[in-house]
């Protein structure tokens, strides 16, 4: 089984041959590898396909999701809306939560045309380069659209979006209906680019800021509504802060792979969430990836195996993506431990 | 002191009940209560219990947030009738999340818990640059100085602060305090501050227990 296929089975919640190996990877770690700056990543569509490429080819055992990925960051959608985007050197481009002088500015707000609107024709034209310059073996995926807490998050602030649910949960209900709307457009425009798309790839980590009552009340209806848009195609959400408190109502939402954070236990995921969804992780990606020795990251490997991996529907990966510093002999590692604990039949430890 | 307003602005403040919190802070205003008093023995034995829910999982971030938009509230109250009282704080305490880094739900959080513990907090917002954190520190004669921090790349921001103040002659003047989601106990050991908190709760019990052990 080559390693895609071997994903995709996992992502099915079979047992392939042997448990997948992924990494969540983006402009970051591609120009790190690369041995670019991200600014330079972003600034021309034949550097940012040839540091992916390049990247893809050192760890050919690994599955880099999305794979080739026109990444901007978090400050597509909201530059559709206005939001002013910050350029650091090395780092992701970024936006302040600011965008709102009056927040009953939020009742008048539509959803923009991924077609004109902010850098989304910019992605576009991205992703078209991106496929037409691919080789044969290396397709472009995955439609990405981040999810409607984190674009809600940057646009109107973090804390002030959490106080709104309470405090004016007019304004946050339309604040995420639009966001909603966006995220599903955005990735309708995109599937209409990519020729042979498989998926669709959400990050949304602010979700879990919410407690069970709110995420129920504003989280479980938005997720329902965007996922049940792409029958169809593998798809995947991911959220990287602590998510335990609304696991149950996270496999309400009909998403196929989580990938998902390292401070909740796997056992407890395992035994819940994942008996319906795949899980994707949970590696904790500072103390272990950034920080470890190739040997503690075999044998935390070898321990989430174990208990993620019997029945399949596991793919090892990390709690979110890699620092763009992560030592190359730690990737590896993975890829190791993968090979040496995760033949199937996995036995639990 | 055990007064009745008291213990009903931190009830009130406990059910993250925004109007009635702000209504109790008047009353005992009107009751001559003192606002040292009412922070205190009011609004912080409120802040202490959120904090013990957040613990057990019974709150979470959005309720801490919305607990440090109420606590906000009563400080606008409380505020400027506190200035006078300024030797009664239990120090100087300037945060701020270091450059190039945006998050500021746990630094807000920080900051709340801390005004609430009757620190004196000066917040210094996001992407602050080291410079500010030295200014600031020197110009309000800072007896603490947190710095939060979720990003590997910003995290040697931490260590670039520490040396600035140190280079200007005011780090033995300070306890440093750093956290944020990938900041642990050996980093802040390795860059030289005096104490690492995992959250909010963390951070006010070790600074309380600072002043009373010195460094």
């Amino acid at each position: 089984m080559d390693p895609l296929n071997r994903f995709l089975s996992a992502a099915r919640m079979e047992e392939p041959d042997e448990v997948p190996v992924s990494l969540l990877t983006s402009a970051r770690f591609f120009s790190h590898f690369y041995g670019i700056k991200v600014f330079q990543f972003f600034h021309d569509p034949k550097m940012m396909l040839d540091a992916t490429l390049h990247t893809m080819k050192l760890f050919p055992d690994i599955v880099v999701f999305p794979g080739l990925w026109a990444d901007y960051g978090i400050v597509v959608e909201p530059s559709a809306f206005g939001s002013r985007i910050f350029w650091p050197e090395n780092y992701v481009p970024y936006v302040r939560g600011d965008l709102f002088k009056n927040p009953d500015d939020i009742m008048g707000l539509e959803p923009p045309d991924p077609k004109t609107d902010g850098l989304m024709p910019f992605v576009l034209e991205s992703i078209r380069y991106m496929e037409r310059h691919a080789p044969q073996n290396t397709k472009y995926l995955y439609a990405v659209a981040r999810g409607p807490f984190q674009v809600a998050s940057y646009m109107r602030g973090h804390t002030e979006f959490l106080v709104d649910l309470t405090v004016r949960p007019d304004i946050a209900q339309k604040l995420i209906d639009v966001c909603t709307e966006t995220t599903i457009r955005w990735l309708k425009v995109q599937l209409e680019v990519i020729e042979n798309p498989i998926g669709v790839y959400v990050p949304d980590d602010n979700a879990s800021f919410l407690s069970p009552g709110l995420f129920e009340k504003f989280g479980l209806p938005a997720y329902k509504r965007i996922f049940s848009e792409f029958d169809g195609l593998l798809k995947v959400y991911h959220n990287d802060a602590d998510s335990t408190h609304i696991l149950d109502l996270l496999a309400q939402c009909g998403f196929q792979v989580f990938n998902f954070s390292p401070a909740i236990d796997i056992g407890t995921a395992k035994q819940g969430i994942g008996q319906k969804v795949c899980l994707m992780g949970n590696v904790d990606p500072v103390d272990v990836m950034l920080r470890g020795t190739p040997e503690q990251v075999e044998e935390d490997c070898r321990k989430r195996i174990q208990i993620g991996g019997p029945g399949g529907g596991y793919i090892l990966s990390l709690g979110g993506g890699p620092s763009m510093e992560t030592p190359r002999e730690n990737v590896e590692a993975l890829v190791r431990a993968a090979k040496k604990y995760g033949r199937y039949p996995v036995l639990g430890g | 002191m055990d007064h009745e307003s008291l213990k009903s602005i931190a009830l009130k403040l406990e059910a993250l009940d925004i109007q009635g919190t702000v209504e109790e802070v008047k009353r005992a205003l009107n009751e001559k209560i003192a606002p040292f008093e009412i922070v205190k023995n009011g609004l912080s034995p409120g802040m202490d219990k959120i904090g013990e829910k957040y613990e057990r999982n019974e709150y979470f971030l959005s309720e801490l947030s919305l607990a440090a938009h109420i606590m906000k509230g009563a400080m606008e109250l409380l505020g400027p009738r506190m200035k006078a009282s300024r030797e009664r704080s239990l120090g100087r305490f300037l945060v701020g999340t270091v450059q190039g880094d945006l998050h500021d739900i746990g630094k807000n959080l920080v900051s709340m818990m801390l005004t609430s513990a009757g620190f004196e907090v000066y917040d210094l917002g996001v992407d602050v640059p080291d410079e500010k954190f030295l200014q600031k520190a020197a110009e309000i004669k800072a007896d603490f100085v947190g710095m939060s921090s979720l990003l590997t790349t910003t995290m040697p921001g931490m260590k670039s602060v520490i040396e600035l103040l140190k280079n200007n002659g005011i780090r033995e003047e300070v306890k440093i305090f750093v956290g944020g989601a990938v900041v642990t106990q050996s980093f802040a050991d390795e860059i030289g501050a005096d104490y690492y908190a995992k959250d909010a709760m963390e951070c006010v019990r070790k600074a309380r227990n600072s002043i009373t052990k010195g460094k």
